[in-house]
């Protein structure tokens, strides 16, 4: 189980992170995740860890939404200047890189911060079934059973998040 | 043939998009690292102290309170005997030494010829060290009478409670006239 938690955390926190824009945040969800999934699930097959985990990391992260959501509406009822707002600009909220060198960094920097962006501005359904699918190599089934949804849902999000994603990368691609 | 350009164009999009998000979660600043080991490091924990909470719950409460049950079971079922036998028989040693002397001053008071003769004779010292020894003789004859025959206890412990009726009555008496004959001697 400890093997299997170190080799997907990174890649959680980066789901997470892109999710919700907020590194902290996205660590608790990746922590609330990990715990779920000891306490719960410890007990069935390895091979079943990985959807397992990641349907609790898209529910925690979809629950999270739904409170952020909350709270934006109470803010906006009781006229709260919403300082926080500011903080939550995608770019920001990118992972400081110090471990690349500065060849790398000049080459893949903009890429990847076009890329947080783009991902960032997706619908959280479409987000989380392209980095499920692309990312963590989910097949379609899989993907319909972490998102609870059907396979064709999972196909449109897919091919809607590919298509908006484009549009905004291809300049950087090109 | 454009279709399959537009392919191969999306499948090195995605692959460039997914060499970069495996880019980003490599290169995790050492602080994200570090909080991310302690909070696998927590959830693990959570998970062991679970574990000895699902132990305790679904084992050992239920081990002991069937452990618990057995025992209570066993001591009504098999009636502990040999610690009733035991008060009883105890209890009846008491009561037949105190009934004993009783009954000899009872005998010694209600037969008396006159008060007068009756205070003579329990006037005289040597006769009350006699009655004492009397007593003492009769009640270790009763003793090993009761340890030899602890089947009569039953009848005898009935008989105790006629006689503690009269306990109070003769050691009152006893005790009246004991204040005569030291006034007397007075």
């Amino acid at each position: 189980m400890q093997e299997f938690l170190a080799s997907i955390e990174s890649r959680a926190f980066r789901m997470a992170q892109i999710a919700t824009l907020n590194r902290d945040d996205a660590l608790d969800i990746v922590q609330d995740a990990m715990m779920k999934l000891v306490q719960k699930y410890s007990d069935k097959p390895p091979k079943d860890w990985k959807p397992l985990f990641y349907t609790i990391l898209q529910t925690r992260i979809l629950d999270w939404h739904r409170r952020q959501s909350v709270r934006n509406r109470l803010r906006s009822w009781l006229s709260f200047a919403d300082d926080e707002s500011d903080s939550e600009d995608g770019l920001e909220q990118i992972a400081d890189t110090p471990d690349q060198t500065p060849d790398k960094l000049l080459q893949d920097a903009e890429f990847s911060t076009a890329l947080n962006v783009a991902l960032s501005g997706l619908p959280l359904r479409q987000q989380q079934v392209f980095l499920l699918r692309l990312w963590e190599g989910l097949d379609i089934r899989d993907t319909a059973i972490v998102m609870k949804c059907s396979e064709s849902s999972v196909k449109t999000h897919y091919a809607r998040a590919l298509e908006k994603l484009r549009e905004q990368l291809q300049h950087h691609y090109i | 043939m454009g279709r399959k350009m537009n392919q191969l164009d999306s499948s090195s999009f995605e692959q460039k998009i997914k060499v970069s998000l495996d880019d980003s979660a490599n290169t995790l600043d050492s602080i994200t690292r570090s909080e991310l080991i302690n909070r696998r490091e927590q959830a693990l924990k959570a998970r062991r102290s679970w574990f000895d909470k699902r132990l305790i719950a679904e084992y050992l409460i239920p081990v002991s309170s069937l452990a618990f049950c057995l025992i209570i079971g066993v001591f009504y079922v098999y009636n502990p005997v040999f610690l009733s036998d035991k008060y009883a028989e105890h209890t009846f040693k008491i009561d037949a030494q105190k009934s004993d002397e009783q009954v000899a001053m009872l005998e010694v008071l209600s037969n008396a010829e006159s008060v007068e003769v009756e205070l003579e004779v329990m006037s005289d010292p040597y006769f009350l060290v006699w009655l004492s020894d009397e007593a003492q003789l009769n009640t270790l004859q009763q003793l090993k009478e009761t340890e030899n025959g602890k089947e009569n206890s039953k009848e005898n412990s009935k008989e105790n409670t006629r006689d503690n009726t009269l306990e109070n009555s003769s050691e009152s008496i006893f005790k009246k006239t004991k204040e005569k004959v030291i006034e007397n001697e007075v």
